[in-house]
C-alpha cells in the first residue's frame, strides 16, 4: 500500500506516491498526454541529462484513478523557498525560466511557477515536477506569468529593492505577495523603476480591473502567440538576474574572527571525525552551521549533511561558494513548523531531516543566554531527536558569556548553566561517548548516545 | 453591494479563469500581453477591445443579472 506525499494533491493530472522506498508519480489521462509530450522531446533528454529536471522512467505499478505511473529518484532533502537564502531563491527563479524558454521552444509549457517545483540537490536547483509540462495550445498565454511574480519575483524584489527579508512572508503566506501589496511595501523611487511599473504597479491595477473577466478567447483571437511569451520570459530573465542583495553587514559573518573559532576548530574537528566513524550516520543535521565547516567534515564522511542556521548572510555566502550541502535558513529558536493544508503538507524541519546525528557546536548557549530557554528544555529537543548527538557546552565563566551576560540580571537567568548542572541534564537522557575539555576550561565537547 | 460582486466572480464567470489547477488572474494574463513588447501592445488592446464590446452586449442581452447573485454578507 502506497503512502500520498503530503505535499502532492493540488494537480488532478499527476501526484506523487511512496512506495516502499520508491518514489512514484501516478498520471490520470491528461498527467500522461503531457508525458507523452514531454518525454518525446529533446529538451527532455537534455534537461534531465544535466541534471536541470528530475529524471523519470516509466513505472509498473497498479493504482485506483490512475493510467499510468512514473519512476523518480529519491530527493535527499526536502527544503521550502522560506528556508532558502535569496541566491537560492534567485538561482531557482532562473531555473523556471530558462526550463520555461526551452520547452516553449518545442511546443511545450508549464503549467504553473512555483519554487515548491523545485528542490536543491548537491547544492543544485532541480526542477522536480515533470508533471507541470504539457502541450502548449496555440494562443494560450503563460498561466503562471502571476504566480512566477508572486512566489519567486517580488519575494526577490522584497529583499532586493525594499530591504525586507521575503522568507517570513512566503512562510507566512506561501502563495506570496500580490501586486498591490508589492506596490504598498516599495517606496516611491523604486515604484518609478520600469519593471516596477510594469510587474507591480500595472499588474496590480488591471487585477483590480480586469477581476472576473475572461480574457482566454479574447487574447486568443487577437493573435496572442508563444513569441509573446518568450519576449516576456526573456526580459524577467534579465530583470532577475540584475536583482541583487550584497548580504547584512551585522550578524554571523564576523563570527570566524572570534579567537575561541581558530583556536578550537582543529580539535572539534577530529572529535567530530571520531563521532562519525563510531555512530555511522545516514543523516546529520549541523544546527547553527555558520560557515558549514563542520557540516562538510560530516558530508566527507559519506553522510547527507544539512546545513541549517539563522543567519542568511553566511547560508548565502555558503551557498554562492558552490557547496553540495543542504541549507536550511531558519531560526532555531522558531524552526520551520508543520503547516500548509491540514497541517501536514510540509512537515516541520526536524520531521523532515529526520537525523541520525545532531551536531551543536556553539549554538546551545546561544539559546540558553540569548533566547532565553532553559537548558533542560535544550537537552529534551535534543533528545527528542533519538539520536546521537556532538554538542559544545560553555561554562558561564567564559568571555562570550559574560558579553551575552552583560546587560542581564542574574535572577533571571536558567538553572543548568554550570558544568556539572549541566551535565546532571544531560546524564537524564544521553549517554557520554567521548567528552573533551578545549582551550583555557570553559568549553567542553560531548559525543553523547540517546540513553 | 461589494459582497454580491465578489461573490459572483467567484461563483459564477471566474471559474472559466481556472484554467486547469490554477488562478492565473485575467489582468495579468492581458498584461503578459503587453510585457511581450510592441506587438504584444496591439494584442493587449484588441483583446482589451474584445472584451469590452463583450461585456456590453452582455449587459445588452442583460446575461449579467441572469445569473443568481449569491452573497455571504449580511
Amino acid at each position: 500500500m502506497h503512502q500520498v506525499d503530503p505535499g502532492s494533491f493540488r494537480d488532478p493530472a499527476s501526484h506523487v506516491v511512496f512506495d516502499d522506498g520508491r518514489v512514484l508519480r501516478l498520471l490520470d489521462r491528461r498527467g500522461l498526454e503531457g508525458w507523452k509530450a514531454l518525454s518525446s522531446t529533446d529538451f527532455f533528454a537534455r534537461a534531465t541529462g544535466d541534471g536541470r529536471l528530475i529524471g523519470a522512467e516509466v513505472a509498473e505499478y497498479d493504482a485506483p484513478d490512475s493510467v499510468a505511473a512514473l519512476e523518480h529518484p529519491r530527493i535527499p532533502f526536502v527544503s521550502y523557498p522560506f528556508e532558502w537564502t535569496f541566491s537560492m531563491l534567485k538561482d531557482a527563479a532562473l531555473l523556471q525560466l530558462g526550463l520555461l524558454a526551452e520547452a516553449l521552444a518545442e511546443g511545450l509549457t508549464i503549467k504553473d511557477a512555483t519554487p515548491y517545483n523545485i528542490q536543491f540537490i548537491d547544492g543544485k536547483p532541480v526542477f522536480i515536477d515533470v508533471g507541470s509540462f504539457e502541450q502548449y495550445a496555440p494562443g494560450e498565454p503563460w498561466i503562471g506569468y502571476r504566480q512566477f511574480t508572486r512566489q519567486f519575483l517580488f519575494p526577490l524584489m522584497l529583499r532586493a529593492r525594499a530591504g525586507i527579508p521575503f522568507q517570513p512572508w512566503l512562510r507566512g503566506n506561501p502563495e506570496g505577495p500580490t501586486a498591490s501589496e508589492m506596490r504598498s511595501v516599495l517606496g516611491l523611487w523604486q515604484r518609478l523603476r520600469p519593471s516596477s511599473m510594469m510587474h507591480v504597479s500595472l499588474q496590480a491595477r488591471m487585477e483590480d480591473r480586469m477581476s472576473g473577466a475572461s480574457v482566454r478567447d479574447e487574447l486568443r483571437n487577437a493573435g496572442f502567440s508563444a513569441d509573446l511569451i518568450l519576449a516576456n520570459v526573456r526580459r524577467l530573465q534579465k530583470l532577475v538576474g540584475d536583482l541583487e542583495w550584497s548580504g547584512g553587514a551585522e550578524g554571523w559573518i564576523e563570527y570566524q574572527s572570534c579567537r575561541h573559532v581558530g583556536r578550537d576548530r582543529d580539535i572539534k574537528g577530529k572529535f567530530l571525525e571520531r563521532a562519525l566513524g563510531a555512530h555511522r550516520p545516514g543523516r546529520v543535521i549541523d544546527l547553527g552551521a555558520n560557515d558549514g565547516h563542520f557540516t562538510r567534515i560530516a558530508a566527507e564522511s559519506g553522510t547527507l549533511a544539512i546545513a541549517v542556521d539563522g543567519d542568511e548572510t553566511v547560508l548565502d555566502s555558503l551557498y554562492r561558494s558552490g557547496s553540495h550541502l543542504s541549507i536550511v535558513l531558519t531560526d532555531l529558536t522558531n524552526p520551520s513548523p508543520s503547516q500548509g493544508w491540514a497541517g501536514g503538507e510540509r512537515p516541520g524541519l526536524i520531521e523532515r531531516a529526520d537525523p541520525d546525528m545532531v551536531i551543536a557546536y556553539g549554538v546551545i548557549h546561544h539559546l540558553v543566554y540569548t533566547a532565553s530557554i532553559p537548558p533542560t528544555t535544550v537537552v529534551e529537543w535534543l533528545a527528542g531527536m533519538r539520536c546521537p548527538v556532538v554538542l559544545e557546552f560553555v561554562s558561564p565563566e567564559d568571555e562570550m558569556i559574560t558579553k551575552l551576560t552583560a546587560n542581564k540580571i542574574e535572577s533571571e537567568l536558567h538553572d543548568g548553566r554550570t558544568r556539572s548542572e549541566f551535565e546532571t541534564i544531560l546524564g537524564r537522557r544521553f549517554d557520554p561517548v567521548e567528552t573533551e575539555t578545549l582551550g583555557t576550561g570553559t568549553r567542553v565537547i560531548y559525543n553523547l548516545r540517546p540513553r | 453591494m461589494g459582497g454580491v460582486a465578489v461573490e459572483r466572480s467567484a461563483l459564477g464567470r471566474n471559474y472559466l479563469m481556472i484554467f486547469g489547477y490554477l488562478d492565473a488572474g485575467s489582468g495579468s494574463l492581458i498584461l503578459q500581453a503587453i510585457l511581450g513588447g510592441a506587438a504584444g501592445i496591439l494584442v493587449a488592446f484588441k483583446a482589451w477591445r474584445a472584451r469590452l464590446m463583450g461585456k456590453r452586449a452582455e449587459s445588452d442581452t442583460g446575461a449579467e443579472t441572469e445569473e443568481p447573485a449569491v452573497t455571504t454578507e449580511s
